[in-house]
């Protein structure tokens, strides 16, 4: 029942928050169910390190036929993911702390985080699809009910094209384990069985790539990556949040749980593409950040930059490259969650956007000048933040497994500088816009400093002492690797 | 055999034969009583009840004519579940209208039961005539006469083609009853091949659907629901016991290319359908397809159980969401697209109901929808035809286009000024079917055991 | 290597207590006092540097490990820290250098607004720069280097109302990142050939790296070396960085900040040792580079500009040493060059701050608008002409002796030996005119500006005239420099120091010629071909091309970011998308409700059927 609860108690808490007396109530059982989450998934590192082995807490329901039971186990990398997506659920509840949210909007958000934790726990595909898919509907409700501006079509949008990457997923899982039973004969839809025998065949390409398609989707990789910019942008504060801190992820740790382990030859054989499509999603995802005139959509290309790098991590095959990915997916939730949280909390004050509305913040408003800069700078990748340690690993994995791809990834760090400054300068220290003059733009309040120091706490904290996080990881990326 | 057990297979068919039977009585003594009552309705009911109870509870005997088999029981059940559901949701009903619903389920009795085919051309008839009238009988307006004699008309070419086959089958073996034949000459095949025909007209595949979108729009969304389960499910019967008779090259070439086309068709159609009630009968079109599809991968893996429990399970799903949804149309009171803004806040329990069951048709986890096109995606692929897989996936996709389309309306587009569409109906018996549609549509995403477990009925 | 005395810690610990308590406590509470805490941890930092060099010269060394940084399978990399006589003689200059800046600095921005946040941002890069210099590793040098590039950033870009300050701090921060990306690769090469970057592993043996390998290596890291100190192809930042306050200027962009390269490639002086054709060619570009500046300095008017190419030239001369004669003759050169440089900046800070009234508040002076300062500040005046003599290079001072072994050591090549000369002419040339004019030439500012230049306060002049006694008096170092690098000192010959003395004293006539005193005119010889002028103002076309190079990129970006994206992907998967309803319209044209159609369509399909089965039996 140990894991069980993990994903169980935010699902079951959501109806009673949609059907609280009182909007107040709907939103302290809200926080109090959601920090709860964030204190058990803590409390689970002691059980977890007590056991051994790869994948531990393993739980599991009566063996069903063809292999399709109710299993959960969890490892290094699968943990860390629960306790960014608890975390970032607890941040942008406090963080969007405010009344006329309806209480549907509440119980979406433990809906998500129950959806994704069961992405991050499950061990056997059929429930892990039900889980990827089952996180799609309350995003589209919180871009599509509470997002701004054309929110219909960016929801619209959303959901579809997910949809596009979900259904060729199930295609190619199904393939998979269509595969794994012409290899050995036996039908089974668990992942670890199905991860230790390679899967091979006329079939297999064709398998790989509509997993890795479903997968890419989702990371977003770089040409399949516009549904990002229109969701982000629609989506609230707390909505781009989760969409960017947490969901994003799931693709990632898709392809790190599934599609390497039971493609290793064909990983191997596609490198120079997939390295390849990384890169350009790093370098493409910079320079159009640096065309964007939209905070929102800015930051929303700058995820695609980051995943860019996850994605060069994970397909170098090395486990420093593999280590470095599961760091950059943890730092880039920290840092993204962050600048989404300032853009939101700009926007709820003035209503505005644009790079070119706002300027001359830092005499108005130190405060979130000093926050601001501090996350740009953790997600440009300065060293001593974060998001250096993702990155360099990443891309010492890449140099192990491609020099030039190396040499054109690195690239990457000169334009994360040409869009995190210039950015910064404009709205902060350029001559004030229209919309900094109006009174509303007020320095962050006491609640919103707090939400921000316990995000800067751990960015300082992982870019300097990354190493418990790199030891938890280690195991299930040493097995990655050997492969 | 003692003369009782003799009759042992034919109970179900009995028991709504002898409702059929009162009801007729009750509609000619009783001239007062004009409008619908409850009364009525109670009796069809009844015999619903005592039809299931039968088919659950008699030991499988085996008639000439008639058998009751595991998988018949199963068709047994899935016709008294829609039947119930229709009265359910109806609540009260006319002499002659219950008497024509007992006639039909008394047909598709004997269609379940039946292992000769000249049975199984009685039940199909004696099913379809009544729904022809109901059409009509319901609502008795000019655009339900139209749907009905239209209908019928095609329904009368499909039994022709249904009786050509079966003259030219017997020309070919020799034998009425639904087995193997050992020698396959041409004219079994080609007997086998108008039989089908006949099946995929009754299950509105391509392109012999195109009655279907009239029929549901004009008829009661009642017994539009009930078509669109109950009857469609008889096709699909009459779909594998014809095919079981050895289909050969119908078999290998044509099922696979008209499920395609089927769904593909029914897909694209419902894209820009305004009235809800066509939509929802365009992507029961599409449904078809994919259960062609499934039907199909059954015959190519030689007819396993578990391939034959996928096709139930498809069905019992497919039943519980489609009718599901026309219900809370109903219950929603909207008609046209226009009506759907705002309606989450003008009835919030059918907009939430109608969004699980609309995402359970698109086959989205968590709701039983998905389940179902999961095991049909994984016999597909076991069948070894992933082209087939990729086209369900496909249209699958094409599929969400409008339902999500439908719930993007229903939540989050803006409601207009002054309130459209007819008031929200507040029958309790339509609000108990939706709740248990949606319920079900809930609870069977989350059950993967399910298939398991028909499967083991089946053996 | 002893383990790490308490005087170690007290380096990166008292300037983070003094930050943390600035910015949590006197920055929120009473801005005014901010300096106080930073200045004591300035007073710290150079007592235990200087014990350490004290330490140092009694032959001590020490290194330690704090604790683990990265442990990813094949890169384990500790934060470390590592006092041999190299970071302990930089350290101590810098350490001196600063405290002094900082108590001038007090003087400086006192009447600035943001005076606290100032002192956060320079301290923070003090911080930095001792990091930089006792980090026992490439990955933590890296880290400190990024984090001095970033005060940089915060202090060019200061006056924030400024878009020249602006666009100066940003074009800072993204040329050092362009010469960053090639430290890293160097960095990550190390880790894939030799599996480690700390210096004490990679120098114990240096058959780890192939000569070949070694060369990559060190290319990268002299890329990354121009970048920060402002060698050729990377230089175009430092001229503008000249927007930030003077003590910036002088503390970062003459004295401690632009030597980390200088420093970088003398701390990695094994590794390029093992690459054959390195050190020439580092020599050359060193060499080019100074005579490249000192031709910028003398054609510029601002006198903070002119100090600015002052000191690409004279890293350049670094670079040079370092190129031609080993490690001693840079260090010595840039503990030397700390000194003057920083007393020169601050003398025109002192000038600038005492025109600020009669100038109209403008941030800067020109010679022009400058000019016989001498008699009304006195103290300035006598700061400068230490400073300038030292930098010209005037037999007894500091600057003579350590020009001297950068030019024994690249007599060794004459194309070397001829670049150095031509430098020393330059120097003397430039400084020499900047003195006759601002100090020497007539009072222009009178005419018209009502207020009169006034001396600068004693907390401003005080560190002004002990950085040019430093300066001045630096010749001395030598001996103890070299025991403590543990190399024999190789003195110039005779012919070269008759040379040197002869070039400089060929500059400064040619400088008192070219000022010519005018009152206020411009020279004849500036008229009179107004094409090298202008070429000369933008560097030989080197800095446009520069803002053309980014350019380009900004103009791909935007055509990534809005016609790509905007009007290719975007509208292309909508359409793509909106395809099916459109097919569908056709197709609803069919379904019209014609029982006739509907029945032919039946009978066609049976029809079909039944011919396939008759077919394909």
């Amino acid at each position: 029942m140990l894991l069980t609860g993990l994903w169980a108690l935010p699902m079951l808490t959501a109806p009673l928050v949609w059907a609280a007396p009182s909007r107040r109530a709907a939103r302290l059982l809200a926080l109090a169910a959601s920090s709860a989450v964030l204190l058990y998934s803590i409390w689970l590192w002691g059980p977890f390190s007590a056991e051994e082995g790869l994948l531990r807490l393993h739980e599991s329901g009566a063996p069903g036929a063809y292999g399709l039971r109710y299993h959960l186990a969890v490892d290094g990398v699968s943990l860390s993911l629960c306790w960014l997506t608890a975390f970032l659920s607890l941040v942008s509840i406090v963080a969007t702390w405010s009344d006329e949210r309806p209480n549907a909007y509440w119980a979406a958000f433990l809906a998500l985080e129950a959806a994704l934790m069961g992405v991050f726990l499950m061990q056997n595909l059929f429930w892990f699809y039900v889980f990827w898919d089952a996180a799609l509907i309350p995003m589209f409700f919180i871009i599509g009910l509470w997002g701004s501006g054309n929110r219909r079509r960016a929801a619209f949008k959303f959901i579809l094209y997910t949809f596009v990457g979900g259904l060729t997923l199930l295609l190619g899982l199904v393939g998979l384990v269509a595969l794994h039973h012409q290899a050995t004969g036996a039908w089974t839809w668990e992942i670890p069985e199905l991860t230790r025998a390679t899967a091979s065949g006329p079939w297999a390409p064709y398998v790989f790539l509509a997993i890795a398609a479903g997968f890419a989707v989702k990371v977003p990789v770089f040409p399949l990556h516009n549904w990002l910019p229109d969701a982000h942008t629609e989506a609230p504060a707390a909505g781009s949040v989760m969409l960017a801190g947490a969901m994003l992820k799931m693709g990632v740790y898709g392809l790190m749980r599934i599609l390497v382990p039971a493609f290793p030859a064909l990983s191997a054989a596609a490198l120079p593409w997939a390295a390849g499509l990384g890169v350009a999603s790093i370098l493409y995802g910079a320079l159009c950040a640096m065309a964007q005139k939209d905070l929102k959509r800015l930051i929303a290309f700058t995820s695609v930059s980051h995943m860019g790098f996850c994605i060069v991590g994970i397909f170098s095959l090395t486990p420093e490259g593999l280590s470095g990915a599961a760091l950059q997916m943890i730092n880039h939730g920290l840092s993204t969650g962050g600048l989404f949280l300032l853009v939101g909390f700009l926007y709820e004050r003035a209503h505005a956007r644009g790079l070119d509305d706002f300027g001359g913040l830092a005499q108005s408003a130190p405060w979130f000048a000093f926050f601001f800069a501090f996350v740009m700078l953790s997600s440009i990748g300065l060293p001593g933040l974060n998001g250096f340690v993702g990155e360099a690993l990443s891309l010492y994995g890449l140099l192990r497994a491609s020099p030039p791809l190396a040499a054109a990834a690195s690239l990457g760090a000169v334009l994360a500088a040409a869009y995190g400054l210039p950015s910064f300068q404009r709205v902060f220290w350029a001559p004030p816009g229209p919309a900094s003059r109006s009174p509303l733009v007020r320095d962050l309040t006491f609640r919103e400093q707090a939400v921000l120091w316990t995000l800067a706490v751990p960015i300082v904290g992982l870019g300097l002492f990354p190493k418990p996080l790199l030891d938890l990881v280690a195991p299930a990326v040493q097995s990655l690797a050997q492969r | 055999m003692t003369p009782l057990s003799e009759l042992q297979p034919a109970l179900p068919a009995l028991s709504h034969a002898a409702a059929l039977t009162a009801l007729c009585a009750a509609a000619a003594v009783c001239r007062r009583a004009k409008g619908p009552s409850v009364l009525p309705a109670a009796v069809s009911a009844a015999g619903c009840l005592a039809a299931a109870w039968a088919a659950a509870a008699a030991s499988s005997a085996q008639g000439p004519l008639l058998d009751l088999d595991p998988a018949a029981r199963l068709w047994q059940l899935l016709f008294g579940a829609a039947a119930l559901l229709f009265i359910a949701a109806r609540g009260a009903l006319t002499w002659r209208a219950a008497a024509l619903l007992s006639g039909s389920l008394c047909g598709m009795s004997l269609l379940a039961g039946a292992r000769n085919l000249f049975m199984l051309f009685l039940g199909l008839e004696m099913m379809s005539l009544p729904v022809y009238l109901l059409i009509h009988g319901l609502r008795p307006d000019k655009r339900s006469l139209e749907a009905a004699l239209k209908y019928f008309f095609t329904g009368a070419l499909a039994a022709g083609f249904f009786l050509f086959g079966l003259a030219a089958y017997y020309a070919g073996t020799g034998s009425m009853t639904i087995a193997r034949s050992p020698e396959a000459s041409p004219a079994a095949a080609l007997g086998v091949a108008l039989m089908a025909a006949a099946a995929l007209f009754k299950l509105g595949a391509f392109p012999f659907m195109f009655w279907l979108p009239d029929a549901y729009e004009a008829a009661e969304t009642e017994l539009t629901a009930f078509m669109a389960t109950a009857v469609k499910a008889a096709a699909v019967l009459m779909l594998m016991r014809v095919l079981s008779l050895g289909a050969g090259a119908v078999e290998t070439l044509a099922l696979p290319t008209l499920a395609v086309l089927t769904m593909t068709f029914g897909n694209i159609m419902a894209l820009r359908q305004k009235d809800l009630q066509r939509l929802l009968a365009w992507s029961s079109v599409a449904h078809a397809g994919y259960l062609v599809a499934a039907v199909w991968a059954w015959r190519r893996l030689g007819g396993p159980p578990h391939a034959a429990a996928t096709v139930y399970l498809y069905l019992g799903l497919y039943l519980a969401a489609s009718a599901g949804a026309f219900l809370a149309l109903r219950a929603s009171g909207a008609r046209t697209r226009e009506d759907l803004p705002g309606l989450a806040e003008r009835a919030p329990l059918a907009a939430v109901l109608l969004v699980v069951l609309l995402l359970s048709l698109g086959g989205v986890p968590p709701t039983g929808g998905f389940t179902a096109k999961f095991f049909v995606l994984w016999d597909l692929w076991r069948a070894g035809s992933p082209l087939l897989a990729a086209a369900v996936a496909f249209n699958s996709l094409v599929g969400l286009g409008y339902y999500v389309g439908l719930v993007r309306a229903m939540t989050l587009d803006a409601a207009p000024a002054e309130p459209r569409g007819e008031g929200a109906c507040p029958r309790l018996g339509l609000r108990a079917a939706v709740i248990v549609c949606a319920g079900l549509s809930l609870l069977t995403g989350v059950m993967p055991g399910l298939r398991a477990g028909l499967e083991g009925l089946l053996k | 290597m002893s383990p790490l005395p308490a005087a170690a810690l007290v380096l990166l610990a008292a300037p983070l207590a003094a930050l943390a308590f600035g910015f949590f406590v006197t920055h929120r509470v009473r801005p005014r006092t901010t300096h106080l805490p930073i200045l004591a941890s300035c007073a710290a930092v150079a007592a235990a540097s200087l014990a350490l060099l004290g330490g140092a010269l009694g032959g001590a060394s020490w290194s330690g490990r704090l604790f683990t940084w990265i442990s990813a399978a094949g890169v384990q990399v500790h934060f470390g820290l590592l006092l041999d006589p190299l970071s302990v003689s930089v350290l101590s200059m810098v350490a001196v250098v600063g405290f002094l800046i900082h108590i001038y600095a007090v003087g400086y921005m006192r009447h600035d607004a943001a005076f606290s946040r100032f002192f956060l941002y320079f301290h923070l890069f003090f911080f930095a720069m001792v990091g930089l210099l006792t980090s026992d590793n490439y990955l933590q040098l890296y880290l400190f280097w990024e984090g001095v590039g970033l005060a940089s950033f915060l202090l060019i870009g200061f006056w924030q109302h400024k878009p020249t300050a602006r666009a100066a701090a940003w074009k800072a921060f993204l040329t050092n990142r362009v010469g960053d990306v090639g430290f890293l690769l160097a960095i990550l090469l190390l880790f894939r050939w030799t599996g480690t970057v700390a210096f004490a592993d990679l120098f114990s043996n240096p058959s780890l790296l192939s000569s070949q390998k070694a060369f990559i290596v060190g290319f990268l890291l002299f890329w990354g070396a121009c970048a920060k100190s402002a060698q050729f192809p990377l230089y175009v930042w430092l001229p503008d960085a000249m927007e930030g306050p003077t003590p910036v200027s002088a503390l970062m962009h003459a004295a401690t900040m632009v030597t980390a390269g200088v420093f970088l490639l003398a701390r990695s002086y094994p590794l390029l040792e093992r690459a054959p054709g390195l050190l020439p060619f580092i020599a050359l570009v060193g060499a080019f580079t100074a005579v490249w500046g000192a031709v910028g300095a003398f054609f510029r008017k601002d006198i903070k500009r002119i100090l600015a190419y002052s000191t690409v030239s004279h890293l350049g001369l670094m670079t040079l040493g370092r190129g031609g004669g080993g490690v001693f003759p840079a260090v010595f050169h840039l503990i030397v060059h700390g000194f003057f440089k920083a007393a020169l900046f601050l003398c025109a800070g002192n000038v600038i701050h005492g025109l600020h009234d009669s100038l109209g508040g403008a941030p800067t002076a020109t010679v022009d608008d400058a000019g016989g300062l001498r008699a009304s500040m006195p103290m300035t005046f006598a700061a400068f002409t230490l400073g300038a003599v030292s930098l010209a290079g005037v037999p007894p001072f500091g600057g003579f002796w350590s020009k001297e072994f950068v030019l024994a050591g690249a007599f060794g090549t004459p194309a070397l030996a001829a670049l150095g000369l031509l430098t020393a002419l330059g120097s003397s040339l430039y400084i020499g005119r900047m003195l006759f004019l601002t100090f020497l030439g007539r009072r222009s500012w009178q005419k018209g500006h009502a207020a009169h230049a006034h001396e600068a306060p004693p907390v401003m002049w005080v560190p002004v005239l002990l950085l040019s006694l430093g300066g001045a008096l630096a010749g001395f170092l030598a001996a103890p420099l070299a025991r403590l690098l543990g190399v024999e000192p190789h003195h110039a010959s005779h012919t070269v120091t008759a040379l040197s003395i002869a070039s400089m004293a060929a500059g400064f006539g040619l400088a008192w010629a070219a000022a010519d005193l005018a009152p206020g005119g411009e020279p004849a010889w500036r008229s009179r071909h107004p094409a090298l002028l202008e070429a000369v103002e933008s560097d030989f076309g080197w800095q446009p091309f520069c803002d053309r190079a980014a350019g380009a990129v900004a103009g791909a970006a935007r055509f990534l970011g809005d016609i790509v994206e905007g009007s290719i992907w975007d509208p292309g998967t909508e359409d793509a998308a909106a395809a099916f309803p459109a097919l569908s319209e056709v197709l609803g044209r069919r379904a019209r409700g014609i029982l006739n159609d509907y029945a032919l369509l039946m009978t066609a399909g049976a029809a079909g059927l039944a011919i396939l089965v008759s077919l394909c039996f």
